[in-house]
Parts: structure tokens; sequence; C-alpha cells
């Protein structure tokens, strides 16, 4: 048999349990992967075109959408894109409590990637863990924001509501849950050596390709790359906070899934710092709380719910263009919006999300490795279908 | 390095190319090439530092111009990383084309394959001149540019 008649087409999902929303498409040689092409596309729900239909608020819940656990980072580069535009910058108490959820979300956006890799790897345990303790996490969040997950928490010129009462409390019962339990995690899952001999060596991308392939995050960080805007270009609050960026030199799997452990410890650290050092002061630019009528701005006071102003329902943007870049927890979030000035919608916004960036990890790394570890790279990657077709 | 600095460092690398530098402090460089002259321009970026493109964005201006977008920056100098270089392009409304800079920059495989399948520029030499987000069997105006209209629902619907 000749090379060409030996080598199969092998088709991995859209239906797939381990393909997410997306297919597969694979030549193998035996159960060696010779190519591998990510087809995308399912779940495509074309945000940059229904953004030019929408109003520029009502895109706040659009652009968080398709990353579903990890909202935070796309509200964020977007709202900074349309403040830079519109020339206003939220107080310094908005800024900490914009940093506080960024870091809540940072964490379960990472224990719910840990979780999906583990049971893509046979591990049911850690995907049942990773996703029970996920929830303390999901619930402070939505103590302070109201939802569970599409927060829409973070507006020009501040954020929707000031902290709850006794809720640093709260946050600290839930931080040194996951402290202790961190302990559980390496017993049962991080050191156990079937966890080891799946993921060490496997699907290694060597520091110049990460470069080259301009991948994103943690997948860039555990390549020894230690890019994080946070530190690069900081915003929010980030100037004033003490953390560090977390980096790997293996690049292998297990060195990815050891970043985003580390970037978890390093996220409950900044949490601390927030809530200790967040100071006193209003929520809302001052320009907008002086348009709300002062009934209403008296409610403001008594709950520390921010109402809207009038203004808006049809908020006029400046014509201009106005980059920005956050990183979340999969990694860096790009939004480049234009506006012309006259409409009441951007004329053209571009959303790039780390997964879109990362897709083309799925061509490099799985050459030359076994159909059995397809699954081990995939999870490692953190990828999540629905953010990178947006 | 400071934005004056570099922006000047950049005006004297791609002067001769008919580079047009402008910029919005403190970090965004905006560089206006011809489409003939965006490879050369794009390998002078990258032996420069700028390794990697974070975004390619195509711009519609019906019955005007399209206009090509590559948000590029540095992972391998974190100084350089501040910056965010925009090398733009035009390109003629009725004849969209231009050549890849995926030999420049491979990270923009994915990116013009997506303005390709949603806003129908015709990257040259880029060998995924095919769909990727729509079906493949899509036919019709590339749902990105402005004569495409979104239908929309009244709430009585």
């Amino acid at each position: 048999m000749t090379v060409e008649e030996r080598i199969l087409e092998l088709l991995i999902g859209p239906q797939h349990p381990a393909s997410g929303h997306m297919r597969l498409v694979a030549k193998i040689d035996g159960d060696i992967v010779v190519e591998l092409r990510p087809n995308i596309g399912y779940v495509h729900r074309s945000v940059e075109k229904l953004a030019e239909v929408k109003k520029y608020l009502h895109i706040i819940p659009l652009v968080e959408r398709p990353s579903l656990a990890d909202t935070t980072a796309n509200n964020l580069a977007y709202v900074m894109a349309l403040e830079k535009l519109l020339g206003i910058e939220a107080p310094p108490r908005a800024q900490y409590l914009r940093t506080l959820l960024a870091e809540i979300n940072r964490i379960h956006s990472h224990l719910y990637g840990l979780g999906i890799h583990g049971v893509m790897i046979g591990s049911s345990t850690a995907y049942m863990w990773c996703f029970g303790d996920r929830e303390p996490f999901i619930e402070i969040a939505q103590e302070l924001t109201g939802a569970r997950l599409t927060y829409s928490y973070i507006i020009p010129g501040g954020v929707r509501r000031d902290l709850p009462q006794g809720f640093e409390d709260r946050v600290e019962k839930v931080l040194r849950y996951l402290e202790n339990r961190m302990k559980d995690y390496f017993d049962i899952y991080f050191n156990n050596p079937v966890t080891r001999a799946r993921l060490e060596g496997v699907g290694v991308l060597t520091k110049e390709d990460a470069i080259k392939l301009g991948v994103t995050g943690p997948n860039l960080r555990a390549s020894g790359v230690p890019y994080d805007v946070r530190k690069i270009e900081p915003y929010a609050a980030y100037p004033e906070l003490d953390f560090e960026v977390v980096t790997r030199e293996e690049g292998d799997a297990l060195a990815r899934v050891f970043v985003r452990i580390g970037e978890i410890q390093e996220s409950m650290k900044i949490i601390r710092q927030v809530l200790k050092n967040i100071p006193e002061g209003p929520i809302f630019h001052e320009k907008y709380v002086k348009m709300v009528p002062p009934k209403l701005r008296e409610y403001m006071k008594e709950t520390g719910e921010v109402k809207f102003p009038g203004t808006f329902a049809n908020l006029r943007v400046p014509a201009g263009e106005a980059i920005s870049r956050v990183e979340g927890g999969r990694g860096e979030v790009v939004f480049y919006l234009i506006s012309d000035g006259k409409s009441l919608s951007p004329y053209r916004m571009r959303m790039v999300t780390p997964s879109f960036r990362n897709v083309i990890l799925f061509e490099h790394l799985t050459k030359g490795h076994r159909v059995a570890d397809i699954p081990a790279i995939y999870g490692s990657l953190d990828y999540f279908p629905p953010e990178a077709d947006r | 390095m400071n934005f004056e600095e570099l922006k000047a460092k950049i005006e004297s690398e791609l002067g001769d190319l008919g580079a047009e530098v402008s910029g919005r402090e403190p970090n965004v460089i905006d560089i206006k090439v011809d489409k003939e002259k965006i490879v050369e321009a794009a390998k002078r970026l990258k032996s420069m530092g700028f390794d990697h493109v974070k975004a390619v964005t195509a711009v519609d201006f019906p019955k005007e111009r399209f206009e090509v977008i590559y948000h590029a920056s540095s992972y391998s100098d974190l100084e350089l990383a501040y910056f965010i270089v925009n090398l733009r392009t035009s390109l003629p409304y009725d004849d969209p084309k231009m050549p890849t800079l995926l030999e420049v920059w491979p990270s923009v495989l994915y990116q013009e394959q997506e303005e390709y399948d949603l806003m129908g520029i015709l990257f040259e030499g880029h060998p995924r001149m095919e769909r990727l987000l729509l079906p493949e069997t899509y036919e019709g105006i590339p749902p990105l540019r402005k004569e495409f209209k979104v239908k929309t629902e009244g709430i009585n619907v």
C-alpha cells in the first residue's frame, strides 16, 4: 500500500461530543494525524453586522453573548473603545469595580476551561469539581451584578451597581474555600500520573511559533512570552495593583494548564487587593449623573444602583476611530470602532476574540500526534467555538 | 521608546514607499500605503519588531472604496508591544483585490479568510480564498457590505 492509499479522512463533529460546535477534518495514517483542519462557523451569529443596526448601548449585551463564561472581557473592551470615542473616563471606584468583576470572571472562566479539558481526557472528577467550584464565584458575581454570566455590568462612564453590604466577607470566604480546595485538585488531578502522561510533552508550541502565529492568552504565556495586556497597556485599576504575569517555558498542554492555575492564584491576590484598597466615591461619571432627574439621583445614592440618563437611549458618539484591548480569561480581546458621528450605531465594529486568534493552533499542534491526543490538545487551548465564530 | 520617536522611525523606514504616517496619542500609529507597496511595508515593519497581527479589518465605503487595516503589534519586544500599528490601504470599490500578507505575517491566515468570506475582499496568493464562517453554499452579497440590509422585525411579529 502506498502512503496515499493508507491515509483516511476522519470527520470529528460537528455532532460529536468532544468536538464542540465545530468540525475537525483530520487526515490520518493509522492513528497518527497527518493533517487537521478546523471547520468553523457553525455558531456564527454575525455580531459585527448586527452592531451596525443596533444602538451603542444595545451592543453591550450583544458582544457578551458569544463568549459565555468570559463575558466581562468583551464588555470591558467594547466600553473602553466607546469611552475613548466619547472622551470620558470612569471614576476611580468604578475602575476598581471593573477590575474586581474581571478577576472574578477570570477565575470562573479558567475553572470552566480546566473542567472541560478534564472531561475531554476522561477525568469526570475534574469536570464535576471545576464546575462545582465555579459556582461560588458565579454566586458572588451575581450578588454584585444581578446576573450569573451575562453581566452587562460595565457601562460608558462607570458600572451599574456599587458593592453590596458585607460583600468583602463573603468574597473572602469563597477565596479561602478555593485555596484549600486547590490542594485536592493537585492530589487527584494535576499530579495524577494519568493526567501527566496525557499532557506532558503533548502539543508543544515553541516560543518562535507562538509569536509567529499570533496566538494569545495563557496559550502564549505557556510558551514563555510574558505578554499580558494588564501589564503592557494597563487599564482599569491594574496600574495600581501588584501581581505577576504567570509564564512557563515548556509550551506543552500541561504548561497551559499550569499557567491557568497560576493565574487563578494571581487573580485571588488581585481581588483581595481591590477589596482592601477600593477608594470611596462615585461609580458613574458626574457628567451623566447630572443628567439623571433629581428624584432618581436620590434613589441612586440610597441603593447604589445606577439609573441611566435619558441620553443613553440615543447615545451620540463623535466621529472617529478607537481601538482597545483587554486581557480576558482566554486571552486578548481587541475591539476596533469607527463612528461616523451621524448615525446612532457604529459605522464599523471589529471584534476579535482570543479563540478566533487561537484557532490556527489546531492545525499547527496536532500534526504528528495520535488521534487520542486531539482532545488533550483541544482542551488545553481553552478554545470556545461560539467565541471564535462570533 | 516614546510615541514621537517611533513615529519618526517608521517615517524614515517607510518614507520611500510613499507612506503617510499619522497617529493618535498615546500609542496608535496609522500608516497609509498603496496596495502595490503594502507587502514591502509589512516586511519592513516586521523587521522593526512588529511580529504579529491582532486583527484585519475591512471597511466598506459604498461606491467609493474599501479600506483594509492590519492592526499589528509585537510580542518579542515588550517595549514595542505597547504600540499598535494600523497598516492601511485603499482598494477600488468595483475590484477589491490586494496581495496577501500571509508570507510576512502567518497570523493573518484566518483573519484574511474571514474578510474574504464576509466582505468579499480578494487576497491574491492566499491559499484559502473560500468560505469560513458562512455556509459553503452561500451566494450573494457578502453580508458585511453596506448594501446587504439586515431585515428587522417589529416587536409584534
